[in-house]
């Protein structure tokens, strides 16, 4: 395996973990998987739905699971 | 002090707006009313009292889940004081929910908001006497200025403090014989301090007051057939008109009115012309028409912005980007599957979804100022005549216009439909509206067809003659029957959008699709590549052995489904389509991995050179219309309850598309004069599949002949 393979699966990994991660996570904080919470719902303006926990954590109930 | 302080309203009343000036937050605020089921909770600025936000309503009464949310938080967690913000030019109408606020005995101070607006049209209104009127502290406020917000935090900490006693409004002496009747029938199960409100609910024959003291009603009816005799009404109307009555006193002495120009304000001159019976379709469709021309028209008249910048991004991603990479990894001794992994997959499959951003931030830019001005409301004011013409209800399409954006909110947004039939029907049917996923879709499937503006418009219609259609034929079904529920919707006054918050909306949608593509869709990319560079036996084939991959064997099988739909022999398009039910910009992605790239075209140079026209509206209307992505059943799915109902609502999304695919592939193949070209199996599968339609739409009950039993449930 060359140096260059190397850099090249290290990157590919990189970036699937990273997906993987951000999923898992939105996942875990009952968000949408599909990123479809509050700010990647683009109705989001009309949607009043959105709670705002006092942490500051903006996020959309909409997408959360029961 | 740790002060919990409720925020109730009438919808669209500044809610929002107000909730964002006490707490500096920057909750998104709509131009858009009653959507909200759920409270959103902040910190009140410069103290510690917690303020929440309670769901628009125009009542107490337990009609809508609205309702109840704020009802039952308001007894339940009995909040320190409630501030009822008021619609000053609607001031008649928001205080009936005033009167039934007053009437729970707890600290309130009345926001009347919107005073700009009084100043504007020259009118005056006496606070003091308001204020005298109903017993209440009134603060006169601009949420949308901040105008006297200090004052009135300072006026709440003084109710909550127990300094402003609320007084109760009295009504005629026989009311208040009935109420007090009422009252002692509620002893047993009453707070002291809701004990009127309670009342006046039982007397109102409020189910839910009558589910917690069981008898109660009945043990009083004598006194309430006594107060029906005596007005010759129905007890609920009784109560409601001396209610107006004392408004309309309360009112008359403090509101001095302007005289008014007869042909009415600014707003109700333009909605005479947008909400007109004829007219109003026309200019919807005009006015979508002319946002997706500035997105992403590119033909004879010229190009439009959308359309340039994609192009140009495009080209920067194809012939810049790649390129380089490639060379790189060549340069650096990358063996195959890994430079093609890098390049082939992720870089193309990624890059053609991340190529259409440009025409993503412009419609987002159209459509943030069309709901921020106030027309996406006149909008749903359209569809609810042509909805109720079809016995639909609509208030559907509040949750169809959400899903314009995306369909997990949309279908979480029919939790207000109160109705279990509406509510079971909107949530199947509202991921037929083209989303914000489907637009890269929309945009390649325009540009194979020249940049035809009408692709657009046609997903737009097409998607609310599948929901119509859709209401017809589901309600026939035993868990789906029953007649549609009312719909009122307020239209809110037009106004100017915000420069800063339509700007961090439009940054926040576009910023969340590319969050997306470097999420779910680069996975996804990944995994199509794997599919299509390995064959059954786990070896690495080339890009020239494509058709002997993973990807093109179950491609294969799917394309001969697909045959009658005009595709012809190719996997690909299966294969992309099976792909786009992870998420639709899927499709844009596979597309690019399987048929653009390898031959260096674009994907609607491709698909051009693949199939017909008529194929590929065929292509394109099934995409649009079949089940929806993952995230979006799973929205179904928890909406419905049970997977024999989230798998029904699957199939019936895919077979409703592929009939109406058949047919549109046939239609256009008539209407571009090549039906002779066409297979002769997708002109007699056509035809099946118009009987079929029009046979659940025009028969009453269309599953007795399918029932065992023959009796119909």
């Amino acid at each position: 395996m060359s140096s260059g393979d190397l850099i090249v699966l290290a990157i590919i990994i990189a970036l699937a973990a990273d997906a993987v991660y951000v999923l898992w996570n939105n996942h875990r904080k009952g968000k949408s998987s599909c990123g479809c919470n509050c700010s990647g719902c683009s109705k989001t303006g009309q949607c009043e739905s959105a709670i705002i926990p006092i942490d500051g954590d903006n996020t959309c109930d909409c997408c959360k699971k029961d | 002090m740790n002060f919990t302080i409720a925020l109730a309203g009438n919808p669209n009343c500044g809610k929002t707006t107000l909730f964002n000036a006490l707490t500096g937050a920057s909750q998104r605020v709509g131009n858009w009313p009653g959507v909200t089921i759920d409270k959103k909770v902040g910190k009140i600025k410069g103290t510690d009292a917690q303020l929440v936000d309670l769901p628009g309503i125009y009542s107490l009464s337990p009609y809508s889940p609205e309702e109840m949310v704020s009802r039952n938080f308001i007894v339940n967690e009995n909040p320190d004081a409630i501030i009822n913000i008021v619609d000053a030019t609607n001031l008649e109408r928001n205080l009936f929910l005033t009167l039934q606020l007053i009437d729970m005995d707890k600290p309130l101070v009345v926001a009347l908001n919107m005073m700009d607006e009084i100043e504007k049209q020259n009118d005056k209104i006496d606070v003091e006497k308001l204020s005298e009127g109903l017993g209440v502290p009134v603060v006169p406020i601009s949420a949308k200025e901040k105008r006297n917000i200090d004052e009135l935090i300072s006026k709440v900490e003084e109710a909550a403090s127990g300094k402003a006693e609320p007084k109760k409004i009295r009504y005629d002496d026989k009311i208040e014989y009935t109420v007090s009747e009422a009252t002692k029938a509620l002893q047993s199960i009453t707070s002291v301090e809701c004990s009127r409100f309670y009342a006046f609910k039982l007397i109102e024959g409020d189910s839910a007051v009558e589910e917690l003291a069981p008898g109660s009603r009945q043990s009083i009816s004598a006194v309430i057939d006594d107060l029906e005799k005596a007005y010759d009404d129905d007890a609920d109307s009784i109560i409601a008109d001396s209610r107006y009555k004392k408004i309309s006193d309360i009112v008359g002495s403090a509101y001095t009115k302007a005289p008014r120009d007869e042909k009415g304000t600014l707003s109700d001159r333009v909605d005479r012309i947008v909400t007109n019976r004829i007219l109003g379709l026309p200019i919807f469709i005009g006015i979508i028409s002319l946002v997706y021309f500035i997105a992403m028209y590119d033909g004879d008249l010229g190009t439009s912005p959308g359309a340039w910048a994609t192009g140009w991004l495009n080209d920067f991603i194809g012939e810049e980007i790649i390129p380089a990479v490639e060379q790189w990894c060549i340069d650096s001794g990358v063996s195959e599957p890994l430079t093609g992994l890098l390049c082939d997959g992720i870089l193309t499959g990624v890059g053609a979804v991340i190529g259409f951003l440009p025409q993503m931030i412009i419609l987002f830019i159209c459509l943030v100022i069309l709901e921020e001005v106030g027309y996406m409301a006149r909008a749903a004011f359209v569809m609810d005549r042509i909805f109720r013409y079809f016995n639909l209800s609509g208030k559907s399409f509040i949750p169809l216009i959400v899903s314009t954006g995306c369909g997990v909110p949309g279908v979480m947004a029919t939790r207000t439909i109160e109705s279990e039939a509406d509510r079971r029907i909107t949530a199947m049917t509202c991921t037929f509206m083209p989303c914000g996923a489907k637009l890269p879709v929309i945009s390649a499937i325009a540009g194979a067809l020249a940049g035809s503006v009408w692709v657009a418009v046609f997903a737009y219609v097409m998607g609310i003659v599948m929901v119509i259609m859709s209401g017809i034929i589901l309600r026939k079904f035993k868990k789906m029957a029953g007649t549609p529920s009312p719909f009122i919707m307020e239209l809110p006054p037009y106004h100017m959008p915000g420069f800063v918050s339509s700007a961090k909306t439009v940054f926040d949608r576009s910023w969340a699709f590319v969050k997306k593509a470097g999420t779910i869709i680069l996975l996804a990319m990944i995994l199509v590549w794997f599919l299509k560079s390995f064959d059954w036996s786990f070896s690495f084939i080339g890009a020239d052995q494509m058709d002997n991959s993973i990807l093109a064997s179950i491609g294969g099988v799917l394309n001969y489904l697909f045959l009658p739909l005009g595709w012809g022999d190719n996997w690909e398009l299966p294969a992309a389509s099976l792909t786009g039910l992870i998420a639709k910009e899927d499709l844009i992605g596979t597309l690019e991995q399987l048929i653009a790239e390898p031959f260096d075209m674009d994907i609607s140079d491709a698909l051009a050179a693949m199939l017909s026209p008529a194929a590929i509206l065929s292509f394109f209307t099934f995409n649009m219309f079949c089940a929806p992505c993952f995230a979006a059943m799973g929205a179904i799915h928890r909406e419905l309850g049970d997977w024999k109902s989230t798998g029904f609502a699957f199939l019936y999304q895919c077979l409703l598309a592929y009939f109406v695919s058949v047919i549109v592939y046939v239609i256009y193949s008539a209407i571009d004069g090549n039906l002779g070209n066409i297979e002769m199996y997708s002109i007699i599968f056509a035809i099946i599949d118009f009987v079929i339609i029009v046979y659940f739409l025009v028969v009453k009950d269309p599953l007795k002949p399918f029932r065992r039993d023959k009796v119909a449930e």
